[in-house]
């Protein structure tokens, strides 16, 4: 038997090589190729690691075009953390010298810094308005519309609960959120409120690292979560730390994982990671909900029905599936219809569809099948990378339907 | 090793995506579910269709290089490892459902058509495909012909063979013979029962033309509770003896209990029971109503303590919950997991799940008993570490050791896994070499260059020779003359 390990050390021995995870995989079905699968990637880790296999371009990209999307995870019955192996295989290559490409490390470093990104974002919505954006690099063009300033103002740091209050969240605010869904943002705040909580932003406004790890610049990562747990300490715990984007509640309930290097850390983070939930998984508490239940009401009927598309990182990165059907549902009058595959990859994958246009439209178009064939009038989502990739979809399509984030469909729904 | 020029020519043929050369890709081939042997394939080719197979066959042939064919590379006996050198030809972008046609229940596949997808596709016209394995939802249908694959409905539906109406393959030589017509299934020789089962020694499959039936009006599950494992098998043999036809009866061993219930998996099964038996009843609804009661009687009076029965979908998955997770429970306990696959007469159940449980522990092995009960199918689940050394080889005794005890006593090497690498050797257990030269000779009539798949299921020895060099497995006393 295998030696003991801290329980949040990833590891390849857990595969027992069954392969039930690859059909589920997006660059298998694309390929039909093992080393693109979930269990060739795993194998490709464990060959390297018994020294195997040098890390070569190859290795390199077959790693790279993974979307992380974590489906693997969900149907693997041996508990295999893929998510967490890739993460620590791609910051094996980032140090071994296979970096991302220079656009895609210029984002990273834009995402972190707060002000930069709104300056970009600013400069991006004017080239969008006056046309120019015609001219500039393939970047710029599969940005999405970037809404009006009055529309990216950053949240309030502190928004008083309505009577009954019942405790204080903090609400995290993201960091492409605001520039391109701030709608979201103030949605979730209203309706944090209206259930009776005291929601804070605190500052400094952090990001929480998750592209970065994805991306394998663990060391950018860990030092985001530092501080964060600096902060929690600092401000003292709330009742929960709410997030509206499913890769950064999924990257930041993993924290101990993510330091295990550094024991007195990781130990520290825990209490963060615990604290952080996702908006529908808190909406949806019972206690959350009998208070939210009274205050909704009919959608207006051209957004029905509703279709749910769940946010990988959402349903196998927190298991969260359930409560944002739960809380749609609870809407008077409302009509949801599922999708084939709600719970496959649309393509965003936080970065992807910047890095790989091509394979991100291929992995979207039959989603948008999907959606045609629900008979869904509206989309809804919980993460603003799948927003964007399905608003994307939208723009080629002949009978394009609105995208919305869940709290914006609650939010809607208040009156 | 194959020619520059002949990668040339394949790579013309199938382009960078159909053709792989660069070593990490060829070495995620290097072996299948069974992890323990592996040998990385010269070059991997993914052809798209039969014509293109055929084309790859052919140029393959100029060179008389060998040639494994790969589904999923879900097998569990090293089915798909090249090996004795090779390429690897796999089917996984040939993944078409070519056509269903719902009036005379047929589907016409591609060889890469993953088994579950059949079954999705065949539902929406009422219909569905029988044989479900419990790789189903990765493993293809090609795979489960060449292995003839059974799964936990195979009580009532029976295995692949009797599911497959027609086939498309190509041979060594690069020669396309279409036996795909399900008009000719009955007439004259019977070469698709030839195929059916014989693990890619014949040739490559392209496609593949099915039965689909129509599907069941209810479906119940049941979940009965025994105290002893005895009183279980026993329960099995009865109802068995008297006709009743539940689609699946499943055993889990208390050990396997254990492990599901102290796993995620946990199915709420009785932590002090030594035994549950799964069934599925499908029929009209009076059917499954009349067959439950029988059911019932037969297992009360054997003892069951407790019957659990749903019909609601979510209900009828968590029941099943356990036995679908037994693998991935006994998986979690270390790196690797070994799943032995002998047939027991199905009067001597218990005795040899207690024989499996003893010839592990004397081993100093962990090992759990999942078993299709109704057709005698039992799957000892072993947990190991292919790191050590020791243990890997105490595994592989402890194979041999349970295949030896169940040909003893009336059962045979396996039921639905196929022999591929892992028992080939034990072949000489239950057949003399005068037999084996048959089935040699079978298949050096198809395949005169014995390239397909090679160093597979038949002994590469004599029986006679094998044994004097390694007398221990005691099964064969009785063979030798
Ligand atoms: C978790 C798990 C559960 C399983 N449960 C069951 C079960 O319940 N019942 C059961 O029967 N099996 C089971 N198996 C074993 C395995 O899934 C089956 O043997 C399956 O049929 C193999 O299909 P594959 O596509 O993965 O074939 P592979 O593993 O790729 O190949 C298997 C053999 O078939 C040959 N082959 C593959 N494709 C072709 C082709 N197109 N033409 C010619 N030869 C070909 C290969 O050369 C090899 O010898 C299980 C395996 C796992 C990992
Ligand atoms: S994370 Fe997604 S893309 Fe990556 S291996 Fe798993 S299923 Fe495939
Ligand atoms: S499902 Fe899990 S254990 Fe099985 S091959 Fe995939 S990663 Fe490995």
């Amino acid at each position: 038997m295998s030696a003991p390990r801290p329980p949040h050390l990833p590891t390849t021995l857990d595969c027992i090589t069954c392969g039930l995870c690859i059909p589920t995989c997006p660059t298998w079905q694309q390929t039909g190729r093992e080393s693109q699968s979930p269990r060739g990637r795993v194998h490709l880790m464990r060959a390297h690691q018994e020294q195997r296999l040098p890390l070569d371009a190859v290795y390199a990209q077959e790693m790279e075009d993974c979307l992380v999307c974590r489906r693997c995870e969900s149907v693997c019955p041996a508990g295999v953390s893929f998510g967490a192996l890739m993460e620590t295989t791609r910051e094996e290559l980032v140090q071994a010298g296979y970096r991302a490409k220079p656009s895609m490390r210029w984002l990273l470093a834009q995402v972190r810094h707060r002000k930069r990104l709104h300056w970009g974002m600013g400069l991006l919505g004017w080239a969008q308005r006056s046309g120019l954006v015609r001219h500039m690099g393939t970047l710029a063009q599969a940005m999405p519309a970037v809404p009006p300033s009055s529309e990216r103002e950053p949240l309030p740091d502190f928004a008083g609960a309505h009577s009954p209050r019942v405790g204080e969240v903090w609400l995290l605010e993201g960091c492409v959120m605001p520039e391109l869904y701030g709608r979201v943002n103030r949605a979730a705040m209203r309706l944090l409120q209206r259930v009776g909580y005291d929601v804070r932003v605190p500052k400094p406004r952090l990001c929480c690292g998750a592209l970065h790890a994805h991306a394998g610049e663990g060391d950018v990562a860990r030092n985001l979560v530092r501080g964060w747990v600096q902060l929690l300490e600092d401000v003292g715990a709330p009742d929960a730390i709410v997030s509206t984007s499913a890769g950064c509640g999924a990257h930041l309930a993993e924290l101990p994982r993510i330091l295990a290097s550094d024991p007195d850390l990781a130990r520290r983070a825990e209490a963060l990671s615990n604290l952080v939930i996702d908006a529908s998984a808190f909406l949806a508490r019972r206690e959350n909900l009998e208070r939210l239940r009274p205050l909704l009401n009919p959608l207006p009927e051209a957004w029905l029905p509703l279709a749910y598309d769940d946010p990988c990182h959402l349903c196998h990165g927190q298991q969260v599936r359930v409560q944002p059907r739960e809380l749609l549902d609870a809407i008077p009058g409302v009509h949801r219809v599922e999708l084939l595959e709600a719970e496959a990859c649309c393509g965003s994958a936080g970065l992807h569809s910047f890095a790989h246009p091509e394979a991100a439209r291929t992995q979207l178009a039959s989603k948008l099948v999907d959606l045609e064939q629900s008979g869904a009038a509206t989309l809804v989502t919980a993460n603003p990378g799948c927003h964007m990739q399905w608003e994307t979809g939208q723009r080629t399509s002949t009978a394009p339907r609105p995208v919305r984030h869940l709290m914006e469909v609650l939010a809607a729904s208040l009156g | 090793m194959p020619s520059p020029a002949l990668a040339q020519d394949l790579r013309a043929l199938l382009g960078p995506q159909g053709f792989l050369e660069a070593h990490p890709q060829r070495l995620s081939y290097e072996s299948d579910a069974l992890g323990l042997v592996a040998q990385v394939p010269e070059w991997v080719l993914l052809p798209s269709d039969t014509q293109q197979a055929a084309e790859c066959m052919r140029l393959l042939a100029r060179e008389g290089v060998c040639v494994v064919p790969r589904g999923a590379g879900t097998g569990l006996s090293g089915g798909a490892t090249p090996v004795a050198g090779g390429v690897s030809v796999v089917t996984t972008r040939m993944r078409k459902i070519l056509d269903i046609d719902p009036v005379n229940r047929l589907a016409r596949v591609q060889a890469g058509v993953v088994n579950v997808e059949l079954s999705r596709a065949a539902a929406r016209h009422g219909l569905f495909y029988a044989p479900d394995p419990s790789s189903q939802m990765a493993c293809t249908l090609g795979g489960n012909v060449a292995e003839n694959s059974g799964g936990p409905h195979g009580f009532k539906y029976g295995q692949t063979s009797r599911h497959v109406r027609g086939l498309v393959w190509v041979d060594a030589r690069g020669e396309i013979i279409d036996q795909s017509d399900a008009r000719l299934d009955p007439v004259g020789l019977d070469v698709l029962g030839l195929w059916i089962g014989s693990e890619g020694m014949l040739g490559l499959v392209t496609e593949v033309v099915l039965d689909l039936l129509p599907s069941p009006e209810v479906s119940e599950s049941m979940l009965a509770i025994f105290g002893s494992l005895q009183a279980a098998c026993e329960a099995v043999t009865e109802l068995i003896a008297s006709g009743l036809q539940p689609s699946a009866i499943e055993i889990l061993d208390k050990l396997t209990i254990d492990a599901v219930e102290a796993s995620v998996f946990a199915a709420g099964y009785p932590k002090d029971a030594e035994a549950v038996m799964l069934m599925d009843l499908d029929g009209s609804p009076a059917e499954v109503r009349e067959l439950g009661e029988q059911l019932e009687t037969i297992l009360k009076a054997h003892g069951s303590r407790e019957l659990r029965r749903a019909t609601d979908p979510e209900q009828r998955r968590r029941l099943w919950a356990g036995r679908k997770g037994a693998y991935g429970a006994m998986g979690r306990l270390a790196p690797d997991l070994y799943v032995a696959d002998v047939v027991a007469p199905r009067t001597r159940l218990a005795e040899i799940v207690a024989l499996s449980t003893a010839i592990c522990a004397e081993l100093g092995l962990p090992c759990a008993n999942v078993f299709h009960a109704g057709d005698g199918n039992l799957h000892p689940n072993i947990s190991y570490d292919r790191r050590d050394a020791d243990q890997v080889r105490r595994v592989l005794l402890a194979g041999q050791r349970i295949m030896a005890a169940c040909v003893e006593r009336g059962g045979t090497l396996t039921g639905e896994h196929g022999v591929g690498l892992e028992k080939r050797d034990a072949m000489c257990m239950v057949f003399r070499d005068e037999d084996l030269a048959v089935q040699e000779r079978v298949r050096q009539a198809l395949d005169p260059g014995r390239r397909m798949n090679p160093g597979k299921m038949l002994p590469v020895r004599g029986c006679r020779e094998m044994r004097t060099r390694s007398p221990y497995l005691p099964g064969m006393k009785e063979y030798d003359a």
